[in-house]
């Protein structure tokens, strides 16, 4: 009846909300001003989680803010977070700083143990704070003070106070670089089930800031494709050649 | 002297016109919480005391729980109505500090509007076809912890903290069963920590009774959506973070029929208003019914509301239980040992200038004096600041004694 009644009051969040399953990457470094924080937008979609092939995320960064809040890599904190909050189809996403580059297929990292629903959706209430506390959006970036209460420092990672995502799960999603490029796995799983390996992200800013991210069931050609390939690469040649010849002399 | 006579009635005509448009107006929202006692306080500002009253979708036959409320009479001599939509308090301070991202619908003013009390809404044409910018909005909760901290509105009266009226409590509940289970019936209590748990979706009663045989029954929070100040107490006294998203449910849709047993995901959402969950959780047997997650017999229903809803909810079947082993009274909140209530603000928009200010501080002199307190056994919808013996050093700081 009240619908009736033509009333429109619009919520006071309806233009910072959390999408669920929007990825959320975030740059920490001990003695910063600011924290940089970037929501990517949805895992799959945006990401490339559940892909075959390496996802250029690099226009997401912003080399000059990055540069101007840290100075560099070495010595920066990253960590992505993400999921869904839902009872239905709650999951949890984060990172864990990976060893090596190795093979796409295989982790290069341990992850935590199975996470309870309650401890899960109290993560995802925390991204989802976070969010709505830096009125962010899928695409968006921006810095906070690192001191304040709504930066990822407090809100994610380290996040010593409650509620943060640390201590609401036990689990925190940063790694730390030592030197101009860092490579984080990313994780992710439904309440009580073990986290699953998804992939990898690369940050580099050794010559020029980039940052991709591999599935990990990125599509790599078996050695007798290969075999081919270079074969037919071969003969292509040939014939090229040939046909330049062919000219040539017909001149 | 037929001109005449026509021109003599055309100038009396116009002069009822302007008078008729001359009438003060002043546009309130905010808080449902505090609807009634925010309904007293209007009351007694009129001269006489006695203004005719308009409400609308409230149950109470005064009017005083309506959405809705208009108040036309004189103040000061001067007539004058009092408009009045309870959206909640953070859709209220959003309202009148964003009016343009906000727009607000209000009963009109012309006239058109039966001063008569219903518990149904207002048709479309008692409500304005056009938003009004609010004049004041009553708060449960501070603009600064609210989802909209800036612009910084105008705080009303003299109250410390500022703009401060009174004492706004608040308290659990549980739902209506009148064959209940054990588990059901073991579930008296709700600590802060278990509080933090239950709001990120169901948990085990047992984890609320401590009876390891209550595993089979899952409890669910059924609250309010993010407009509402009942949910920012709730969500800060817990410490749970006033911004972070819950897990709730609606029981019998959204807004609750009040007769369907049907229990579906809200997720971050909730009711639009403190009596749709004291509605929702008056539904009888869900100790009898399947978990429609879990497939299990029987499941829980909790929830949060003001104190007028919860009476509400007592009259219909619901159970109040206690917080941290800590009921809800006048005397265990005006001596600090109760920690889910707050400061009731009165905010003015930006601005705030003429006989809407002027009004704004005869309202927040008002309000005090309708509240109640000093009983220590009894729960007050509201509670004078001149009976605390106990103070809050933040919206979501712990009580301490005076």
């Amino acid at each position: 009846m009240l619908a009736a009644a033509s009333i429109a009051v619009v919520s006071p969040t309806a233009m910072a909300q959390y999408n669920q399953n929007d990825l959320i990457l975030g740059f920490t470094k001990s003695g910063a001003q600011s924290d940089y924080i970037i929501d990517f937008g949805n895992a799959n979609s945006v990401v490339g989680v559940g892909g075959t092939s390496v996802q250029d995320l690099s226009s997401h960064v912003s080399s000059s803010t990055f540069n101007a809040t840290f100075g560099g890599l070495n010595g920066v904190n990253m960590g992505v977070v993400g999921g869904n909050s839902a009872f239905a189809g709650r999951d949890l996403y984060y990172t864990i700083l990976r060893n090596a580059v190795g093979t796409p297929s295989v982790p290069g990292s341990t992850p935590a143990p199975p996470l309870a629903a309650s401890p899960m959706g109290s993560g995802v209430g925390d991204i989802a704070s976070l969010a709505i506390g830096l009125s962010l959006s899928p695409g968006h970036d921006t810095t906070v003070a690192q001191g304040a209460g709504n930066s990822w420092s407090s809100v994610i990672s380290p996040g010593t106070a409650p509620p943060s995502f640390t201590v609401d799960t036990g689990i925190d999603p940063m790694g730390q670089a030592s030197g101009t490029i860092i490579y984080e796995d990313l994780y992710g799983a439904t309440p009580n089930t073990a986290f699953t390996y998804l992939g990898y992200f690369t940050f580099d800013t050794t010559s020029q800031t980039t940052l991709t991210f591999t599935p990990a069931g990125l599509a790599v050609p078996e050695p007798s494709t290969l075999g081919i390939l270079a074969v037919g690469g071969v003969l292509m040649l040939l014939v090229r050649r040939r046909r330049a010849n062919a000219v040539t002399l017909s001149k | 002297m037929k001109t005449k006579v026509v021109l003599t009635s055309t100038i009396v005509a116009l002069g009822i016109v302007c008078q008729a448009s001359a009438a003060n107006v002043v546009y309130i929202t905010g808080s449902t919480a505090f609807r009634s006692q925010a309904f007293l306080a209007i009351k007694v500002t009129f001269d006489g005391g006695s203004p005719q009253i308009a409400a609308r979708g409230g149950s109470d036959p005064s009017g005083n729980n309506g959405t809705f409320m208009l108040f036309h009479g004189n103040i000061g001599g001067a007539e004058t109505y009092i408009d009045c939509f309870w959206s909640g308090s953070e859709a209220g301070i959003a309202a009148v500090a964003q009016p343009g991202s906000h727009p607000t619908f209000f009963l009109k003013t012309d006239g058109s509007v039966a001063f008569t009390i219903t518990s149904a809404g207002p048709v479309t044409s008692e409500t304005n076809a056009v938003a009004s910018t609010p004049d004041l909005a009553l708060s449960d909760s501070s603009q600064s912890v609210s989802l909209t901290p800036s612009p910084a509105l105008v705080p009303q009266g003299a109250g410390s903290p500022a703009g401060s009226v009174g004492i706004v409590p608040f308290t659990w509940v549980k739902n209506k069963n009148t064959t209940p289970s054990a588990a059901w019936s073991r579930l008296t209590n709700i600590s802060d920590g278990q509080a933090r748990v239950a709001l990120t979706g169901p948990n085990v009663a047992a984890l609320f009774t401590g009876n390891p045989a209550d595993t089979n029954e899952y409890v669910y929070v059924v609250g309010r959506d993010n407009g509402s100040g009942t949910r920012v107490n709730c969500l800060g006294s817990c410490r749970y973070g006033i911004t972070k998203a819950v897990d709730q449910w609606f029981i019998g849709g959204n807004p609750s029929d009040g007769t369907t047993l049907a229990l579906t995901e809200a997720q971050n959402n909730g009711y639009s208003s403190g009596g749709t969950v004291a509605k929702s959780l008056s539904i009888d047997g869900s100790c009898q019914q399947t978990d429609p997650n879990f497939g299990t017999t029987g499941w829980i229903a909790i929830g949060y509301l003001g104190i007028g809803d919860a009476k509400t909810l007592l009259n219909n079947g619901g159970v109040w239980i206690t917080l941290n082993g800590v009921p809800s009274t006048n005397g265990t909140i005006e001596e600090g040992q109760f920690n889910y209530w707050n400061y009731e603000r009165l905010y003015g928009r930006v601005g705030i200038s003429g006989f809407a200010a002027t009004y704004g501080t005869q309202l927040a002199g008002a309000i005090p004096g309708q509240l109640g307190g000093s009983n220590p056994a009894n729960s007050d919808t509201g509670i004078n600041p001149t009976f605390m013996h106990a103070a809050k050093p933040s919206d979501i700081g712990d009580p301490f004694h005076l």
